[in-house]
């Protein structure tokens, strides 16, 4: 009697909106592009973009395309069967990187993988995810 | 000019995974009882209550609502903070320019979690953006997972050295009766042995989850003198934030701008210019292993690449030359609302020479920090000298 429970569970469903840049970058993954907006003041270039820069407090407007190949920063796997290599990529022409999954590697190999590019899906819907994974350039 | 200020008392709870002998309002009351038996006080004599809480990760919003009979706010001034992993630190800065400001003479921080009532990785997940992070990637482990791995190719840190950090936190939090994980016989080869959970991140590197509360209570110089034997003064508090996405400081665990940024601000308010010489103690919110050996280095500790180092020649062990999170650290127990007001209560102990078996002999300034989001970080620097 000293411990008692009430056990329950709760669906929350959201939506999110994306926003000017993100709607820009999300249409372009579509079309197998990736968009990036510049700074003025810094000089950054982001992606995923924004339409403010952070740092310097100003609105960006300069947007130009991005490869869609990078340099690995870092990764992570978690082990599952397959297990799941998560990467840290900065994309060439970038200052900022994302996180995404990197695929066609074995975890033994990642200390040795330095370029990949995107492997882009048949059935794209402008989608972070229109980006299988990132692939080792070999 | 701002008010004199000193913590003059703190309480805890007894900090477990699971404390299904009460609910939310009874944790927290036992915190607050404790503080205000440590300064004789009843809560009368508290001006207004500030609080301090991740939500939702129980489950419910407005917790404090529920909870007001628990944390003495019937009709006071209350305020309620969610800013994450910093959520102590946040409410005890705002305590002390509650009372700085001369408009409360004697305020309460308080932070609670229980996170057995809720499904903290679920919660956290909703922490990241959720447009690109949250589809790729999820919860605060893979993600402290990537910035380790980048932390060891910058610094040249190894699994070893990130096991010391674990063992030696369960082996501190032995000497706390308040501590949740207290492993004594704990050993480098069990860390390095326990589950991958996402390389190089095993699970006896990462804090546990904790139900716990706290509650310190801060006052302006007289009342401090009056009520204190020894107050723990406040010399200076600093905060400073992050831009949003993991990739925006792609070496984020190698180059923590942010505790860069509010450490060194804390330390020239303080004048503090050789923290590892100046510091008698430090309570630092490390979530993981190798986050503690970051932390030495962007705290200026050590030289850039030299964390591993630090724990390799015992300078943070409790009888080191700066022990570091003499409690056990966020390692040992992690009430997210409360951990890193903990820290606070923690490094007040030290120089109110009341910390037990845990004592820094002859304390006399101590850090205590705040780590959120991956990118939010807060100090205090407290002394045992009025600032
Ligand atoms: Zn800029």
């Amino acid at each position: 009697m000293s411990e008692w429970i009430v056990r329950q569970k709760i669906r929350i469903p959201f939506q999110y909106t994306t926003g000017r840049a993100l709607t820009r970058f999300l249409t372009g993954l579509a079309e197998c592009r990736i968009w990036a907006t510049r700074c003025a003041e810094c000089a950054r270039v982001y992606v995923p973009p924004r339409s403010f820069c952070g740092r310097c407090w100003r609105e960006i407007t300069e947007w130009r395309e991005l490869p869609a190949e990078g340099e690995v920063m870092s990764y992570t796997v978690r082990p599952a069967d397959p297990p799941l290599i998560l990467g840290l990529i900065r994309l060439d022409g970038a200052d900022t990187a994302l996180v995404h999954r990197l695929g066609e590697v074995e975890p033994e190999e990642l200390e040795r993988v330095v370029r990949v590019r995107a492997v882009w899906r048949e059935d794209r819907t402008g989608s972070i995810l229109d980006i299988a994974y990132f692939a080792p350039v070999r | 000019m701002p008010r004199r200020v000193a913590i003059i008392a703190t309480g805890q709870t007894k900090h477990a995974a699971r404390r299904l002998d009460v609910n939310i309002a009874e944790l927290i009351t036992e915190a607050v009882t404790r503080a205000l038996q440590d300064a004789d006080l009843t809560m009368r004599d508290i001006d207004a209550v500030l609080l301090g809480n991740m939500e939702p990760f129980e489950g419910f919003l407005f917790p404090e609502l529920w909870a007001v009979e628990g944390w003495g706010g019937y009709m006071k001034p209350s305020v309620k903070f969610n800013t994450g992993g910093t959520v102590g630190t946040t409410t005890a800065i705002a305590a002390y320019y509650y009372v700085a400001s001369g408009i409360y003479d004697t305020v309460m921080a308080i932070g609670f979690q229980k996170q057995s009532e809720g499904h903290t990785q679920t919660a956290i997940t909703t922490v990241g953006d959720p447009i690109w992070e949250r589809s790729v990637m999820a919860g605060a482990i893979g993600n402290f997972a990537v910035m380790a791995t980048t932390y060891m190719h910058e610094s040249g840190v190894t699994e070893e050295q990130a096991a010391k950090v674990a063992v030696k936190a369960r082996r501190n939090a032995c000497l706390n009766e308040y501590a949740h994980l207290q492993m004594p016989d704990i050993t480098v080869e069990d860390v390095l042995k326990s589950e991958m959970l996402a390389y190089p991140v095993k699970r006896l590197d990462m804090c546990p989850q904790s139900d716990g509360a706290v509650a310190v209570i801060f006052a302006e110089e007289s009342k401090a003198q009056r009520l204190a034997p020894r107050p723990a003064w406040i010399k200076a508090v600093a905060t400073a934030h992050e831009q949003q996405y993991m990739g925006d400081s792609p070496k984020r665990l190698a180059e923590m701008r942010s505790l860069i940024a509010a450490s060194r601000r804390a330390y020239q308010a303080a004048g503090i210019t050789n923290p590892r010489r100046e510091l008698d103690v430090a309570e630092i919110y490390e979530v993981a292993s190798f986050a503690e050996l970051a932390m030495y280095e962007n705290l200026g500790f050590c030289e850039r690449g030299e964390g591993g180092k630090l724990i390799d020649a015992g300078v943070t062990e409790l009888t080191g030359e700066l022990p570091v999170n003499p409690s056990g650290g966020v390692l040992s127990t992690n009430p997210i609302g409360a951990t890193a007001l903990i820290r606070v209560a923690e490094a007040a102990l030290q120089i109110m020479g009341k910390a037990g078996r845990r004592q820094v002999e002859g304390a006399r300034t101590a850090l205590a920090t705040g780590y959120g989001g991956n990118a939010w970080t807060d100090i205090l620097i407290l002394s045992r000298e009025k600032p």
